[in-house]
């Protein structure tokens, strides 16, 4: 169907996490506005559908955790929110973070306070509790954790599916396989190229993580996101290993048994480049690091690997809201779009239907802060 | 200057062939097969120290003994049979697991001879052991000399299903049916391919000599829409197709047997060549999606090469001349229309006669319909056809995009027994041809973290 | 006799010609059902040649063994695998 002339009030490009929960909570409001979703790949192609799957609630600033608190909270009631009575395949069987050094263990002290105090159930645990709860880690300098039971992983690929489900009962247009080839500023809305199509829309939200920049250019609008390369393990199905999803902020690996038995890695390396596909030395840069902390997998088989791209902002933190340029937003997710784009999308669709301003989430988080200084610094960060 | 390497995966007819001529010119040659001795599935050896009857024509017979003998006598190559290559990648890496280690081979160039596998329709019950390919249940008589059932009942498309029915009665086994989907006849249009391939064709009459000899009930135009048993097959239901491709209501017959063998066409293994970056083509009839190639075995990725059925089914000989061919070319022969002038007639000659043996994979497109909702398509994973059926419904058409919302193809074998079904269940289903196919990556064999982790390096 | 060779399956002798496939000699035993997947289908060879792995049983303890790729050995115990 073409959509040459097309005039919508809100065109989202990508249709990733962050752009369909962004739609969906739009849509949901009914005000009778037209929203268009574009994506250039087909359903789950880009990073929300390559992602390790993994939420949590343990993070060091309030911020990151009280979007956290809300998107879980969205993802357990997600079968009735979105009516998908299939579920998401969530899985709520804790989440430990690893320290394998006392200054990393000491943040996470830090970190478990700030969590306690808004209510997160997480506790510190030594090396010995830690291995009792994983017997198959290793002992190699680990000094011990954080844990919270209430965090875990869901499926990327039905959280999507159920998204994109309630997205078209909502009259939402999500077309795949369109390209935007470039967005040029009309009177007081845009047109943008897609694929043979001009059309116009009043508002434009990129969801495109590190291919924003791009975009933007020809606006004339400047954002600091570069991409992340990122390469995925998953083993064949096995028994019980690795109960909690693990994450080691030293190894830069993070580790999680699905419910079907399959354990999945990811592992980040310093590497340039937007290339998803698998690189060759990868396997044996990741194989010994795996084995290192996870002993008890060395004689597990690597059924198949993946690459992925996530973005990257200077502080490692996500860039919601509007540009320079009136009408023209933006949500980059900085590597963790899926766990937070319940919440995101929420407080987007309010930004841009309502033009509600005085989220103190969304205010912190705006494209400005890298122009008034205002960087944010997360205590637990990683990059797995 | 050192010698020029040359990585051969697969040791069958299109391997050892690839494998002799790049040794004859001076190249250094490795070659990385996964049985534990040469001859790939159709020049099978036996392990066994008393070896088994041969079943086979004479003719395939000698000639499978004079390749072998050849293979034997090209020495120096470095021949490592039980290795498995898990990844290829662009840039030439061959990466190859033996029991708990790995080693990335850096060579000049690579032949990729991997070869086919059988394709089935899936249809209630086709998980119960007792139900196997055609030329699987070949590969037991063939190299172990064990009759893999009693009462058989062999069915399916194209000349396999004749040759294992044959054989499995010359071995002493009692064949009940032989089901043929597609009239052998469809090969009579095609005289010039006949005439070139009369050697085989005589072949193919003596094997139908023993099935008229023994009596064998024929069903043409027949397909088995169930199988029936618990932890053995006890029977199989087949029905009479109809002119539409679909089984016709009230001619179904139920027949017991322990042995059902099916052959419904093949699949090239063509995920090494795609993981390395080669483009792949469709071929319905010569193997799904193939590594598009020039007539010296050159794809689009620099220095990977492929011979034989991986780039499109083409049977043994073509295989072997095939072999020749691209093994002088990876080795860098200079004039190689000169050079390979016999090899290339004969190849053209026999691909003549293969054209007229595809004509009898091409199936009608409705047969798709006795994959029922409650049918396992991915046995590894245990996904139905209803699971399948509403991804496509819900839009997820193409099979990266049913992978990721229905899991077929993540399991153990990593999709090649479901792929093939996937694409053509998609094309049934939604009437749009297929567009692409699953994105090859690592592993295309499971390997543990111990051996990715005990790794060493081998550069020319 | 050298050329034949006895191994177990689920506590059960077997003789084998030596070089067979475990595949192979319990075909010729009668015995065709490998394993029990996880959702209770019984599960033998399909493919006879690697590919499907739907044969995969415990061989001497290691599981998810192809008992198509695998040559019988005196003494061998093989299992069924059940529930993976």
């Amino acid at each position: 169907m073409s959509a040459n002339g097309k005039k919508v009030d809100v065109l989202i490009v990508g249709a990733g996490a962050y752009g369909l929960s962004c739609a969906w909570w739009m849509a949901r409001k009914r005000t009778g506005a037209s929203i268009m979703v574009v994506d250039q790949g087909e359903f789950a192609s880009g990073a929300s559908g390559r992602n390790g799957a993994g939420f949590r609630m343990q993070w060091g600033l309030e911020m990151n955790i009280r979007l956290c608190q809300e998107s879980i909270r969205f993802f357990e009631n997600a079968a009735e929110e979105l009516d998908y009575p299939r579920g998401i395949d969530l899985k709520q069987d804790g989440y430990l973070v690893l320290a394998h050094s006392e200054k990393a263990y000491a943040n996470l002290r830090t970190a478990v306070a700030t969590q306690q105090g808004l209510g997160v159930p997480s506790e510190m645990l030594d090396a010995d509790e830690c291995v009792k709860m994983v017997p198959a880690l290793g002992r190699n300098r680990l000094v011990g954790g954080s844990y919270c039971a209430r965090d875990g992983s869901a499926s990327p690929f039905l959280w999507l599916d159920a998204l994109l489900k309630a997205c078209r009962r909502e009259k939402v247009d999500v077309r795949y396989g369109t390209r935007v080839h470039g967005i040029r500023k009309n009177g007081a809305g845009f047109s943008a190229m897609l694929n043979e199509d001009e059309i116009e829309a009043y508002r434009v939200l990129l969801c495109v993580d590190w291919a924003a920049p791009e975009l933007l250019a020809s606006l004339g609008v400047e954002l600091p996101v570069v991409s992340l390369p990122k390469e995925a393990i998953v083993t064949v199905p096995c028994e019980p290993k690795v109960r909690p999803i693990l994450i080691s902020l030293e190894h830069h690996i993070s580790v999680n048994q699905v419910n079907r038995g399959s354990i999945i890695f990811v592992v980040s390396r310093a590497r340039e480049g937007s290339e998803v596909r698998s690189t060759p030395d990868f396997l044996a840069f990741a194989a010994p690091r795996v084995i290192d902390l996870l002993p008890g997998v060395a004689d597990v088989p690597v059924l198949r690997t993946w690459g992925g791209v996530s973005s990257l902002t200077p502080d490692m933190q996500p860039i919601l809201g509007q540009t320079e340029v009136e009408g023209l937003y933006v949500a980059v997710s900085s590597y963790r779009g899926f766990m937070t784009s319940p919440a995101v999308g929420r407080m987007m669709a309010a930004l841009i239907l309502d033009d509600d301003t005085n989220d103190p989430i969304l205010s912190k988080l705006g494209p400005r802060r890298f122009q008034t200084g205002d960087l944010i610094s997360e205590p637990l960060l990683n990059q797995a | 200057m050192p010698a020029r390497w040359i990585v051969v995966v697969g040791a069958g007819p299109a391997g050892m062939a690839a494998a002799i001529e790049a040794h004859k010119r001076g190249c250094r040659v490795t070659v990385l097969d996964e049985a534990p001795l040469p001859g790939g599935q159709i020049y099978r050896q036996s392990a066994a120290a008393a070896k088994p009857r041969e079943f086979a024509e004479p003719g395939e017979i000698a000639r499978k003994k004079r390749l072998l003998e050849e293979f034997a006598q090209a020495r120096p190559i470095d021949y490592r049979a039980g290795v498995a290559v898990y990844a290829v990648f662009g840039n030439r890496e061959v990466h190859v697991a033996q029991g708990e280690r790995t080693e990335v081979l850096c060579p000049d160039a690579v032949v990729l001879a991997t070869g086919v596998r059988e394709n089935a329709i899936p249809f209630p019950g086709w998980t119960t052991p007792g139900v196997m390919y055609a030329g699987g249940a070949q590969a037991i008589l063939k190299s172990q000399g064990v009759l893999p059932g009693r009462r058989i009942v062999v069915a399916g498309c194209g000349p396999l299903p004749m040759v294992v029915a044959a054989q499995m009665l010359r071995a002493g086994g009692t064949v009940e049916a032989l089901a043929i989907l597609s009239p052998m006849s469809r090969m009579l249009r095609r005289l010039t391919g006949l005439w070139r391939g009369r050697e085989i064709l005589l072949e193919g009459l003596r094997y139908l000599q023993t099935i008229r000899g023994a009596g064998v009930t024929r069903l043409p135009r027949h397909v088995v829409t169930h199988a029936i048993g618990g932890r053995r097959l006890e029977a199989v239901v087949l029905s009479r197709i109809g002119r539409d491709g679909k089984p016709v209501r009230g001619t179904e017959r139920e027949l017991a047997c322990d042995l059902l063998a099916l052959n419904y066409g093949f699949t090239a293994n063509s995920e090494l060549a795609a993981m390395a970056g080669a483009q792949l083509k469709f071929e319905r009839t010569g193997g799904g999606w193939v590594p598009a190639a020039d007539r010296f075995g050159r794809t689009s990725a620099e220095g990977i090469f492929v011979a034989g059925d991986c780039a499109g089914l083409r049977g043994a000989l073509v295989a072997e001349a095939e072999g020749r061919i691209v093994g002088a070319a990876a080795a860098g022969a200079a004039d190689l229309e000169h050079e390979l002038r016999e090899a290339l007639w004969r190849r053209s000659n026999h691909q003549a006669f293969q054209a007229a043996v595809r004509a009898t994979f091409d199936l009608p497109p409705a047969l798709w319909s006795i994959v029922t909702d409650d049918t396992i398509v991915c046995r590894c994973e245990n996904v139905k056809f209803a699971e399948i059926r509403q991804a496509f419904q819900s839009g997820h058409v193409t099979p990266n995009a049913v992978k990721r919302n229905a899991r077929p193809g993540m399991g153990w074998c990593a999709g090649r027994t479901c792929l093939r079904a996937i694409g053509e269940l998609s094309e049934f289903c939604t009437g749009a041809a297929q567009a692409e196919t699953m994105t090859a990556r690592p592993m295309a064999r499971p390997v543990s973290f111990a051996a990715l982790s005990n790794q060493t390096r081998a550069a020319s | 006799m050298a050329d034949t060779v006895q191994f177990m399956f689920n506590d059960t002798p077997i003789v084998a010609r030596a070089g067979q496939s475990v595949a192979a000699a319990l075909i010729a035993a009668g015995e065709r059902c490998l394993r029990i997947d996880e959702a209770g289908n019984p599960k033998g060879a399909l493919c006879g040649i690697g590919v499907c792995w739907e044969c995969r049983c415990i061989v001497n303890g290691v599981s998810n063994t192809r008992a198509c790729m695998t040559h019988v050995a005196p003494g061998m115990v093989v299992r069924r695998q059940v529930g993976v």
